[in-house]
């Protein structure tokens, strides 16, 4: 148990849903929905992640797994988040159409190219990290178009840095994704050191990005208040 | 070969996902940088509209102090002057029964002072009912001879919150009373106060001239109204045809 806290990843992933948790346990009284979805998003991927790990040490195949719940249902939760963050009507219509579209192709996938139980569902990642960038871009877009948050700086919104981040990671990740099947490829043969250099690539924007989730709420309380433009 | 072509492919694909990453933190930086430059233009708008607002007020206020000192003005030369040299004759007068006139017209001379001297506080205009003004306004008219007068408004209590807002409202009112004073020649002023929930509603009405509104619109001040009504951000629309007469409707919000 205590070596899968060793790993920087599980170790970011734990520090972020417990910083998530503390922040709700410290503001409780603050009926923000969305700081639940966080937490529920964060709590998902450290179970997933741990009981891959406890799968991946009893030489037991992750692949169902991840399938399932990174590929679909972690996917399926961000656009959950991103439905509550969205205030426009383009917004709010993207956030349930594209899932829609997304289980759609994951069934065609499964169907046509990539079997569930027996390949990774990268063509799928890559459709959901797609979606995810474009939702990013169309956000950022929105608070410039509509002047959103115009009386804070934008470092001082939650939203601002998990988005960032979301973008950050799903803009590299999409292909990465692509190259998971030439990583397993490369791992019997001598040049392993690029599929090391991308996993651990992989994992570094990922764990910064869970420690992101974990601590977003806590940066107005830091950064807030002193730099607030102040209209009177 | 086969292993060198697939560590080609990942070394594009490193190459492409780090290249990617960077366009997106370079895109993420921009969007802080214009959400920046957006907010400092904001604030700069906001200042220039507090500017303009203070500006506005303190045209309405020194207007309001010329309009009532020459109304003070006019009172003690035509008014109370007259009513003193009417004492003067009467009490110079060796009957008996003019120190009883006199002081009746002593009596009525203090009201009027009472009365002026009400004008002139500065407070007076904050705490006064905004119907029972605007009525005095309109008595004022009607005293002088100029033409009648007619003031609708609710039976309750007008309450502006706002002392700032009642201040330019006010003004507005006098100016579109002077407005058809000097411009309209109207038999009959109306003044039509309504309120809803959370908005007043005003109307200024003259059955006088009127005007082309195309024509005249720069010439009457009425930009003036425009710029004071917005101030309060509140809406001003005006309806005018020569020979019909001008309806002046303002609203705010409370």
């Amino acid at each position: 148990m205590i070596d899968i806290l060793l790993k920087p990843y599980n170790l970011s992933l734990l520090i972020g849903l417990l910083a998530a948790i503390g922040y709700k346990i410290r503001y409780f009284h603050e009926k923000e929905s969305v700081q639940w979805t966080i937490i529920g998003l964060l709590l998902f991927v450290v179970c997933f992640e741990f009981y891959a790990y406890h799968l991946f040490s009893q030489k037991k195949s992750t692949l169902i797994l991840y399938n399932i719940c990174m590929v679909c249902l972690e996917t399926l939760i961000l656009f959950v988040y991103f439905r509550q963050i969205s205030t426009s009507i383009l917004l709010k219509r993207y956030t349930i159409v594209f899932p829609i579209v997304f289980l759609l192709f994951v069934l065609l996938n499964h169907f046509l190219w990539q079997s569930f139980l027996t390949s990774y569902q990268s063509y799928s990642f890559f459709v959901a990290a797609i979606g995810i960038c474009l939702f990013c871009c169309l956000y950022f877009w929105e608070i410039i178009r509509y002047n959103r948050f115009i009386d804070q700086p934008l470092y001082s919104v939650p939203h601002f840095w998990n988005i960032a981040l979301l973008l950050a990671f799903f803009s590299a990740a999409f292909l990465f994704s692509l190259s998971v099947t030439k990583i397993q490829f490369l791992i019997f043969e001598q040049h392993r050191f690029l599929g090391d250099l991308l996993t651990i690539l992989n994992q570094i924007l990922a764990g910064l990005l869970y420690l992101t989730l974990g601590f977003s709420f806590w940066i107005p309380k830091v950064v807030g208040p002193k730099s607030q433009i102040k209209i009177t | 070969m086969a292993t060198d072509d697939i560590s080609f492919e990942l070394f594009i694909m490193l190459v492409a996902g780090i290249v990617g990453l960077f366009l997106m933190a370079t895109f993420v930086v921009s969007m802080v940088l214009i959400h920046r430059q957006r907010q400092l233009r904001n604030q700069h708008k906001i200042e220039l509209l507090k500017a303009e607002y203070q500006n506005t007020l303190l045209n309405a206020e020194k207007e309001i102090r010329e309009d009532t000192l020459h109304y003070v003005s006019q009172e003690l030369h035509d008014n109370i002057g007259q009513m003193l040299s009417l004492t003067k004759l009467v009490l110079s007068n060796p009957d008996p029964s003019a120190v009883s006139e006199g002081r009746q017209l002593i009596n009525s001379i203090i009201k009027e002072v009472r009365s002026l001297s009400k004008s002139i506080n500065r407070d007076y205009i904050k705490d006064v009912d905004f119907g029972d003004f605007l009525l005095e306004e309109l008595e004022k008219i009607e005293r002088s001879g100029f033409c009648k007068t007619k003031l609708t408004r609710p039976e309750s209590r007008i309450v502006i919150g706002d002392a700032n807002k009642k201040l330019i409202l006010i003004r507005l009112v006098q100016e579109c009373l002077n407005n058809a004073i000097k411009h309209a020649e109207p038999s009959t002023i109306e003044i039509d106060i309504s309120q809803d929930a959370d908005r007043l509603l005003l109307e200024v009405t003259d059955d006088g001239k009127g005007f082309d509104k195309q024509l005249s619109y720069s010439g009457l001040g009425l930009r003036n109204l425009q710029s004071r009504m917005e101030a309060i951000e509140g809406k001003l629309d005006l309806d005018s045809s020569p020979g019909v007469g001008t309806r002046i409707s303002m609203s705010i919000v409370l």
